[in-house]
């Protein structure tokens, strides 16, 4: 067990490094706490690439091979880091908590350790996991192959052996490093994620409201029990949101780099699940129409949506197409699950009815997902009264993304009906709580309670340094025009 | 933008405040029943659960159930055969006469035996190399029938003809 624990520091090491060099090359800074659940996030993705890289290169997937990967990438990564002589500082302030954010830390404190008890100790159970990428794994520990002897069997009752090699590299890196059941790289996702929202939703509204918020996201059941399933869709919810999150930072600070970080996210969350690719260019009108209204040339737009949407399509084509047509003994024919009819738009409107009346506003639909759906709706409702539809920037930003998925999703079954209603496009319909999450965070009414509670906590009229809100970090003009893609 | 000097007066206010808010969370009647009947209900096991006789393999049988047990106990009966594939009822037989039990899919059932052993369903293209056939009866019997030749197969898979083969 200690030595378990042991092991998992240091994988939980090797991803923080992997993660901290890339955001050191693209030159993103955040919060210490914040840049270091960042970096984790992003070192578990890297780590999620890199036995199927080894794969394509036809390399055995050996301990050797697979750590040794990882730990080359990390310092690859790090080379600058190393090389600068700029140390990173941190001070108590960075990780201070105050008296009054402690009942919500411990609420959520203890969702998340029993969330990872239940990760580390239960097998992986769900089917789309067993009859596929869990077993592909657990053979390539013996075969040092993800093209090993599952091919070989009756195949006839799944398609999950052709899904993206996401689950599969972390369960085969999780099970060579001693962990039976792999999954443990959940918690890690999770964990990281949950502290992630905290301080980012902290950066917007007041602590209280912010734990608040947090609570109704980690309460919504259906949700809460993919922290310790393994499977495609938190992990995917995850990088979308943070996609949408540095998306909106750069519309907002006009930072490249941060549409730089944003577009490899999306990048992982398309390689994560493919279908995240519509939903990608379903966010292209928001890029446009910001750089529109910064005035950039039509090449300039131009090239801002291809960077974005080429890595995106790469990670959907090079697992999803290249290698199931050139590496896997079995054939998959993608064309065949589209729908054929696609001008008779009845299906549509029925997988928009149904996600509706089913999934999300109905007794059902609150057993999945708690209350998180009905206070966005109250709120979002109520701004609409109250402020007569006047969102602010960043509010709009959330309610656009929080349209991609919630309109994006029927489309997805529409055209793929595969994606059924019961599985499918509930478990897609996680990606869309975080969305709503920061939206109420940006909602006027929690703004107004959050200033109330700001000057009530310091009467004098200063802003808490907890609180602060990001300012903006406008490029200066003349580093405006030399800075094109 | 400077730090201010914690009022403390205020910040206990404030604590009472998230208290009470969390409360009111907690209260809403879907929040009680999840947190009763999930986090506070896996506590519990926490608490009961002793490591020493928390093995990686009483896991797998109280998680993955009668499949794995299944699977695990054919293993064990076949031994002395190598390389064997046996060939599993339809689930659907199995709903339509009552009968309390699911089989897994082969690709599952491979990976229960830890590749020990293979599983074909009466749809399988493989279904040609079954050894034998694994029927359940009603009171949950296992019976394991040898399938020595083409046209036992044809005639075991015949038997199920009305029966799909699926999850």
């Amino acid at each position: 067990m200690i030595l378990r624990i042991l092991v998992a520091a240091l994988l939980v090491a090797v991803h923080f490094l992997t993660g901290y060099g890339v955001l050191s090359l693209l030159k993103v800074k955040l919060k210490p706490v914040m840049h270091g659940m960042l970096s984790i996030l992003l070192g578990v993705a890297v780590a999620s690439i890199l036995p199927f890289l080894l794969q394509l290169a036809y390399i055995p997937l050996t301990s050797a091979t697979v750590f040794g990967t990882l730990v080359g990438v990390m310092l690859l990564l790090n080379i600058k880091v190393l090389l600068s002589k700029a140390k990173p500082t941190l001070s108590k302030s960075d990780f201070s908590i105050k008296m009054y954010e402690w009942p919500f830390v411990l609420i959520l404190t203890f969702l998340v350790l029993i969330s990872i008890w239940r990760c580390y100790t239960l097998p992986p159970t769900p089917r789309d996991l067993l009859s596929g990428p869990e077993t592909i794994a657990e053979f390539a520990v013996r075969e040092h192959s993800f093209i090993n002897s599952v091919f070989g069997l009756s195949l006839e009752s799944t398609n999950n052996q052709f899904k993206p090699p996401f689950l599969t590299c972390l369960q085969l890196i999780y099970k060579l490093a001693g962990f039976p059941f792999g999954q443990w790289w959940l918690s890690v996702i999770v964990t990281s994620f949950i502290i992630f929202m905290y301080n980012a939703l902290k950066e917007i509204v007041h602590p209280i409201l912010a734990g608040a918020l947090l609570l109704f996201f980690m309460a919504a059941p259906e949700m809460y029990g993919y922290t310790f399933m393994a499977l495609f869709d938190y992990a995917n919810m995850v990088f979308l949101f943070l996609s949408c999150y540095f998306l909106f930072a750069y519309f907002r600070d006009k930072d490249k780099q941060k549409f730089y970080l944003a577009t490899l996210l999306m990048a992982f969350a398309v390689y994560i699940r493919s279908e995240t690719l519509v939903l990608a260019a379903m966010l292209v009108p928001a890029i446009l129409f910001t750089q529109w209204q910064w005035k950039e040339s039509i090449k300039q737009m131009a090239i801002t949506v291809v960077i974005f949407m080429v890595s995106s399509f790469l990670l959907y084509y090079i697992p999803q197409t290249f290698y199931i047509k050139y590496y896997l003994p079995a054939q998959y024919d993608v064309s065949g699950l589209i729908r054929s009819d696609i001008f008779n738009l009845q299906p549509l409107w029925q997988r928009f009815k149904d996600m509706n009346s089913e999934l999300m506003f109905s007794e059902y639909g609150r057993a999945l997902w708690g209350y998180i759906i009905y206070v966005f709706t109250i709120f979002f409702v109520a701004e609409l009264v109250f402020f007569k539809a006047r969102f602010t920037v960043a509010a709009r930003n959330w309610l656009y993304a929080v349209l991609v998925v919630y309109i994006g999703l029927p489309v997805l079954g529409f055209l793929l009906p595969l994606m059924d209603l019961e599985h499918t496009t509930k478990r897609g319909l996680m990606k869309i709580l975080p969305l709503m999450v920061f939206y109420l965070a940006h909602n006027q009414i929690l703004q107004k309670i959050t200033a109330w509670l700001n000057t009530f906590e310091n009467p004098a009229g200063r802003v808490p340094v907890s609180v602060a809100r990001p300012k903006a970090q406008p490029v200066p003009e003349t580093k405006k025009k030399k800075k094109k893609h | 933008m400077t730090a201010t000097t914690p009022n403390k007066g205020r910040q206990r206010l404030l604590l009472a405040a998230a208290v009470l808010l969390a409360v009111l969370i907690y209260k809403m009647p879907g929040n009680t029943f999840w947190f009763q009947t999930k986090p506070f209900s896996y506590y519990q096991e926490f608490k009961a659960v002793k490591l020493s006789e928390m093995t990686d393999e009483r896991m797998r049988e109280a998680r993955y159930g009668k499949h794995y047990i299944l699977a695990n106990m054919l293993v064990q009966t076949l031994a002395k055969d190598k390389d064997v594939t046996v060939l599993l009822e339809p689930n659907n037989y199995y709903r339509q006469k009552g009968i309390d039990m699911t089989v897994p899919e082969p690709i599952v059932f491979y990976y229960y035996t830890s590749g020990r052993m293979k599983a074909v369903w009466t749809n399988s293209k493989d279904v040609y190399k079954a050894k034998y056939l694994v029927r359940i009866t009603p009171q949950l019997e296992l019976a394991i029938v040898p399938l020595n030749s083409k046209e036992d197969i044809d005639k075991a898979v015949a038997e199920y003809k009305n029966y799909p083969a699926t999850l």
